[in-house]
């Protein structure tokens, strides 16, 4: 359906959908004229004259209220909606201006007449007609690019029956998989190189799908194994372990943006978010189908469940929608719910269809055929659900004003309604709350407020300590965790069910033609549902995603998967497949595999080992002229190209040396007791998070996340932007991770920690002791002349270090040797202890200062020296590089 | 140090790996001939008795007499409104309301222009302070780029091209290919505030020049983890020895990462910069009225004065590319205040970095340039905004080589289209190189049997610049 058809259907649709009372579209009758001009004539001057200058745009919108905008009024301000059309008795504009509510009367100062408020309830009962906004002429017109664009570009064409090509070297291949890639090779005459051994091939296959180092039994045992089903054994092994779904959950986090914070100008931590990172990993350890866990996360809240925890654990799913990045410091409701909207279709056309869909908010899309009526297709099935991320949007809000618990998913107990006493109380505390804020709103800037009041303290400070009470009293009471409950982060349907007016140049007031629910039109589905009209669409967006004759869903997920394996996607730019987009380098075999992975019932565990038996996986990293001069980048797999490990990786690999990884999951996270204020970045919970990030040895992935606060161990090693969809990261060579390497807290214990093991085993002597920690940090023996020059190393370093603590003035016994807590650049002095710092300005909000670190200190210059020879291993190019 | 059999070795270590990925022809040596050839200044150095520099990222020569030794590039993100803040355009004022050239309707800039300095040029009153300056500016007016897309653009910005399937490499990765960097206990190229996205580390990547010339990146607080050491220099000196043999080792193995040479070559820089960068960049060692005069405070406002002021210490050290980064400037709508609380955050610290870097002698090799990836058009877009200009746009530069007060090529009546001096960006990155003292014909590498250059196959200097 192109722009014009679909804006054409909305007339005849906004006729046939009876839409709930408050209903987000504009009232059917918006063309008429006479209302038009009554409206004009009396009604805007009046809104205009008495109520503009604090209520509207340009002006400080008190109680977040606008009323130069029909969403403004609709939506109403932190009382609710103001305007009900086609209701006047249930508006509070109009209890308002009757000044019948001793509490609420408005304008404050000034009545309005009694003809002026029968004016606007006139208005109200006629359902509130606004003129709508003009419209530019491009929107709604069809582009005839477009259509060509449609028919044309390889990634929305249907995936066809493709056939395994034919290839000379009929031994080479072991699988359909490898006859695709030695197609293209033999194409270019390219030789690709020889086999992996099996120490590489271990190591390379153990981090890829679990993200952890083989432990040297491990190596031993697949070494030791001659059977032909040895490494078929060892991929099945690998699939099974809980550290795959860790692993390959986290590759999945990348691209959900997953994050436990708001981020953005006012940083509030989502302390439930947590649960969609395990509900995450869970299914890729279950080989979840990933169509299902695609339409969970869409619409988890709407599919049938067999039983309660299978109806939290698609609640739960939701979470996809609700941990992007949010501005709560928002005046305007409408901009919140428009900007969050517009996060949440980013983050579902760039993850599951490789489209940049939220391009087409202001104006249709430059590149790519998404007209804006599509976009808003989409906004009306996101406008017609609840974000539920516990957070309201405010302007210049401070301590709790941000949360809200009503907004928060119920889950461990029955989400039937709540009952109705306790929502009688908590209407009251809410009355009560709302009475202090304006208590303190109406002392504000004034003298009095200044004045002592009964405690001898200023007025003022005595109501702000009213309205913290009240408001922590209120928490108490609608807080589903303080009920004993327990909360998720993810969406509901909404209040209000209905299409979405296009937005002319993405402004939120600025409303145009209303567009039905729907789909993008750049993909023919034909088994494409319709949407319900008395659901949002998510639903059906859950099955339109995962149709099987969506032709993108499978080839975006194939090609996630590929990248994983090999370094780079068959297209690079994994998470755009449009025409800015990379074109595969293998297209056949790009669709065998979406293929593929459709037939075998989405199963992501069955694609990944159909990739990994094959020869393409297994080849060895050597360099070949020949082919270097052709391909240097080996996109067409004539090697295995090395690769960093990731952030994650390398910490976990070297707790794992040390014996200290814990392998169980840690219960939440280091932000799930976090209130739901503000974090300052140098404030006390980011030192309390970091302490927690540098106290924990559980893997990396359980880190807590909250945005701008990312641990440094994952930061340096170009973890992933947590503000967007991040399929494939960077990989930098920078000394950032040098300086890491050598000077960092967390390696330095490590190294310490491997030291300590390493000198409890009095059954090993030096040499075996070197070999000892070659094969728990790089997977392999020690040569003879690595044994030589550690053993060298360790004696010279020792003999320095007593030399150097000799010269150093006397210490206390206990002091560390060589290496301290904050002593510079300076020997191995011991430096005093750092006298705690005075407590920060909260107004200096510059960046994170490390917290003090606990002290790690060799006992004496032979432990001193096997850290110092450990971390070296640590920090060597081999332990972070698979081949 | 500089001179140790390690470095040495690790420049062995170069010369074979990049060789061979240059490709079979033997460009890649030559140019590797001569990215570790001896500059004059270490041949001076040698004279007096000092070991040179050795390593890739010592100082080589340039191809001819350089203007400027290094380049602070302020890069406002997002694309600032030239109809705004430098481009006074008088028909544009006369025909606000009308019907533009190309559509929409035409929107003077609703902020007062004044002419300052003796060249009289018009600067609007949100930069009340780099308006002190404009003699002292070089303007280029006619600007010109492919893509009206912000991540197309910021990349074709910094790489010259903004192709998806090949990443190319950052220009300030180019300079530290053909110029090595002066201080080598710094990093040569350093980014402060980078954007993530947007093309993101691409943006000071090295693509597929090694690993050691990519760009560093710091926050705007200035904060770098780790620089701290926690061993006596000549244990660490030691275990950093350690590393390197068993680095190099790895390398002499068959299937070894590209990025070694990268990795060793950032641990010889790691442990130099536990030495200079934490006192480089502590801004609060600075004179109180050195901060004023930045407008320096702490928290997300005082940010790019903070940034200013790090890429003056920077670049006084010696490092040879510093970009500074503020975002925020793509006034769709909010224009109005949005200029207005841009404008503040940086008119002052731009206008105290040229003082200071002038007052400190820095000014006469140091240069400065200023501008984003594109600009906004003349027209409106909504009640409060103005959308994306590709066709035409300025930039200014200050400093090392280019003529003071001085203004190249314009656009049309309005500001629209450049009609003189055109300049494509990658006209703008050979200019820049050849006030760099490179001719960015002959500043090649040798990639998958191609010769690449910073401004691909296109490029013409604009000679009429220089001074």
């Amino acid at each position: 359906m192109n722009a014009g058809a679909r804006l054409a259907l909305s007339l005849a649709a906004s006729f046939l959908v009876a839409l709930p009372a408050v209903a987000w579209g504009q009232a059917a009758d918006a063309d008429d004229p006479a209302a038009i001009e009554f409206f004009e004539k009396k009604v805007r001057p009046l809104l205009a004259d008495n109520c503009y200058n604090c209520h509207s745009a340009n002006t400080n919108s008190q109680g977040g209220l606008r009323v130069d905008d029909r969403n403004g009024l609709v939506l109403g301000g932190d009382s609710g909606p103001a305007v009900v059309p086609g209701k006047p008795d249930e508006s509070l504009l109009i209890r308002a201006v009757s000044y019948s509510d001793a509490d609420l009367k408005m304008p404050p100062k000034k009545q309005l007449s009694a003809e002026q408020v029968a004016d606007l309830t006139r208005w109200i009962q006629d359902g509130a007609v606004w003129p709508k906004v003009r419209l530019p002429e491009a929107i709604g017109t069809s582009n005839p690019e477009y259509t060509e664009l449609t028919e044309k570009h390889w990634a929305w064409q249907p995936i066809r029956p493709v056939q395994v090509p034919m290839v000379r070297d009929t031994d080479w291949a072991r699988n359909e998989i490898d006859a695709f890639i030695l197609a293209r090779l033999e194409e270019k005459g390219i030789e690709p190189v020889g086999d992996a051994d099996k120490l590489v091939l271990i190591r390379r296959l153990t981090f890829d799908l679990t993200g952890l180092p083989p432990t040297p039994e491990e190596i031993e045992a697949f070494l030791g194994d001659a059977s032909a089903e040895a490494y078929e054994r060892l991929v099945d092994r690998l699939l099974a372990s809980p550290a795959f779904g860790e692993r390959w959950g986290r590759h999945w986090l990348d691209v959900a943006r997953y994050g436990e914070s708001t981020g953005s100008s006012r940083n509030l931590p989502y302390p439930h978010a947590w649960r969609y990172r395990d509900y995450v990993i869970d299914a890729f350890n279950d080989d979840k189908p990933c169509d299902q866990f695609i339409r969970e996360q869409i619409a988890g809240d709407l599919l049938p469940a067999n039983s309660p925890q299978q109806k939290v654990e698609q609640l739960v799913a939701t979470g996809f929608l609700a941990v992007g990045v949010k501005d709560v410091n928002q005046r305007f409701k409408i901009r919140f719910i428009m900007d969050n909207i517009d996060e949440q279709i980013d983050t579902v056309s760039r993850s599951i269809l490789g489209l940049t869909a939220s391009c087409a908010r202001c104006h249709d899309h430059k590149f790519d055929p998404i007209p804006t009526a599509d976009y808003y297709a989409l906004v009306g099935i996101f406008q017609s659900t609840d974000l539920c991320a516990g957070l309201r949007n405010k302007m210049g809000g401070g301590g709790l004003d941000y949360y809200d618990s009503q907004m928060l998913l119920r889950i461990g107990f029955e989400t039937k309604e709540m009952d109705p006493k306790a929502a009688k109380e908590i209407e009251k505390a809410t009355k009560k709350l709302a009475d202090a804020r304006a208590e303190l709103e109406a002392l504000r800037g004034k003298p009095e407020g200044d004045e002592p009041g009964d405690n001898g303290r200023p007025k003022r400070a005595a109501v702000r300590q009213k309205v913290k009470k009240l408001q922590n009293e209120l928490l108490a009471l609608a807080d589903p965790v303080a009920q004993g409950g327990q909360a998720a982060l993810g969406v509901r349907e909404g209040r209000s069910i209905g299409d979405a007016e296009i937005r002319i140049r993405g402004e939120a007031e600025k409303v145009g033609p209303v567009v039905p629910r729907g789909f993008l039109s750049l993909l023919h589905i034909p088994d494409a549902p319709s949407v319900n009209p008395r659901q949002s669409g998510r639903l059906e967006l859950a099955h339109w995603l995962t149709s099987a004759h969506n032709p993108l869903t499978p080839r975006v997920m194939a090609n996630r998967v590929w990248q994983h394996l090999f370094g780079a996607g068959l297209v690079k730019s994994v998470d755009n497949f449009g025409v800015t987009g990379d074109v595969p380098s293998h297209p056949e075999l790009l669709d065998y595999l979406a293929t593929r992975l459709v037939r075998d019932g989405w199963s992501v565990k069955k694609l990944i080992r159909a990739i990994v038996v094959s020869r393409a996986y297994r080849l060895s990293s050597a360099e070949s002229a020949a082919a270097v001069a052709v391909d240097p980048d080996a996109r067409l797999v004539w090697r295995h190209n090395p690769r960093r490990l990731d952030a994650e990786e390398i910490r976990d690999a070297a707790l794992s040396a040390s014996g200290r990884l814990d392998r169980a999951r840690p219960e939440g996270s280091a932000a799930k007791d976090l209130k739901v204020v503000e974090l300052r970045n140098n404030g006390p919970e980011a030192r309390q998070l970091s302490a927690a990030v540098g106290a924990s040895t559980h893997r990396s992935v359980y880190l807590p996340l909250v945005r701008g606060l990312t641990p440094t161990a994952l930061e340096v090693f170009d973890f992933a932007e947590q503000g967007m969809v991040t399929g494939s990261r960077s990989v930098t060579t920078v000394p950032t991770q040098a300086l890491y390497m050598l000077n960092d807290p967390f390696v330095r214990q490590q190294s310490l920690a491997i030291a300590d093991r390493l000198l409890a085993r009095s059954d090993l002597d030096d040499a075996a002791r070197v070999d000892w920690v070659y094969r728990r940090t790089v997977g392999r023996a020690a040569t003879p002349k690595e044994i030589a020059r550690a053993k060298e190393y360790v004696a010279a370093y020792a003999a320095v270090a007593v030399e150097l603590a000799a010269q150093a003035p006397p210490q206390v016994a206990g002091e560390p040797v060589a290496a301290t807590a904050d002593n510079g650049n300076d020997g191995g002095g011991a430096a005093p202890r750092k006298k705690p710092a005075p407590p920060p300005n909260p107004d200096d909000v510059v960046e994170d200062e490390p917290v003090v670190e606990e002290t790690i200190q060799p006992t004496n210059p032979a432990a001193a020296a096997w850290a110092s020879f450990c971390q070296a291993v640590l920090g060597s190019a081999e332990f972070r590089y698979l081949k | 140090m500089f001179g140790s059999p390690l470095a040495r070795a690790s420049a062995a270590v170069v010369s074979r790996r990049q060789a061979l990925k240059a490709g079979s022809a033997g460009f890649g040596y030559l140019a590797l001939a001569g990215m570790l050839g001896q500059s004059a200044s270490e041949v001076a150095r040698a004279a007096a008795g000092e070991a040179p520099a050795a390593g890739p990222l010592a100082p080589k020569r340039p191809h001819f007499a350089a203007k400027a030794k290094r380049i602070i590039f302020l890069f406002m993100q997002g694309a600032i409104s030239q109809m705004d803040t430098w481009e006074y355009k008088q028909q544009l004022q006369a025909d606000d309301g009308k019907v533009g050239p190309g559509g929409g309707n035409l929107t003077g800039s609703k902020f007062k222009f004044g002419q300052h300095g003796d060249t009289g040029t018009w600067v609007s009153e949100l930069y009340p302070h780099v308006a002190r300056h404009v003699d002292e500016l070089c303007f280029i007016r006619g600007l010109y780029t492919d893509t009206p897309a912000h991540p197309e653009a910021v990349m074709q910005l910094h790489t010259g091209a903004a192709l998806v399937s090949l990443t190319r490499p950052s220009m300030g990765a180019w300079l530290m290919y053909g110029l090595g960097t002066e201080n080598q206990d710094l990093p040569g190229y350093i980014t402060i505030n980078p954007p993530p996205n947007f093309g993101g580390t691409a943006n000071y990547g090295s693509a597929f020049l090694p690993a050691h010339f990519q760009g560093t990146k710091i926050s705007d607080a200035g904060y770098m983890p780790n620089l701290k050491a926690h061993a006596a220099a000549s244990l660490q000196r030691k275990q950093l020895e350690l590393v390197q043999a068993m680095n190099r080792d790895l390398a002499a193995t068959p299937g070894a990462p590209d990025q070694l040479d990268g990795i060793i070559q950032s641990y010889e820089l790691a442990f130099k910069m536990q030495g200079q960068v934490p006192e480089i960049l502590d801004i609060s060692r600075e004179p109180r009225h050195v901060l004023d005069a930045y407008a320096v405070k702490p928290g997300p406002g005082g940010s790019f004065a903070r940034q200013c002021l790090m890429a003056r210490r920077l670049c006084e050290a010696g490092v040879r590319f510093v970009e500074i980064c503020q975002p925020g400037w793509d006034h769709h709508n909010n224009l109005h205040k949005g200029l207005i609380g841009n404008c503040a955050a940086t008119d002052q610290p731009t206008a105290a970095l040229l003082d200071d870097l002038r007052r400190r002698g820095l000014l006469e090799d140091t240069l400065v340039l200023f501008g984003s990836e594109f600009g906004r058009m003349p027209t409106a877009q909504g009640p409060d905004g103005r959308d994306h200009n590709i066709t035409g746009y300025p930039m200014w530069l200050a400093g090392a080589g280019v003529k003071p007060g001085f203004s190249h090529g314009e656009t049309d009546e309005y500001g629209l289209k450049a009609i003189e001096g055109r300049m494509h960006v990658n006209d703008l990155h050979a200019t820049l190189l050849a006030l760099m003292g490179l001719d960015h014909e002959q500043l090649t590498y040798r990639y998958a049997g191609r010769d690449f250059r910073l401004t691909d196959v296109a490029g013409n200097v604009a000679w009429e610049i220089f001074a």
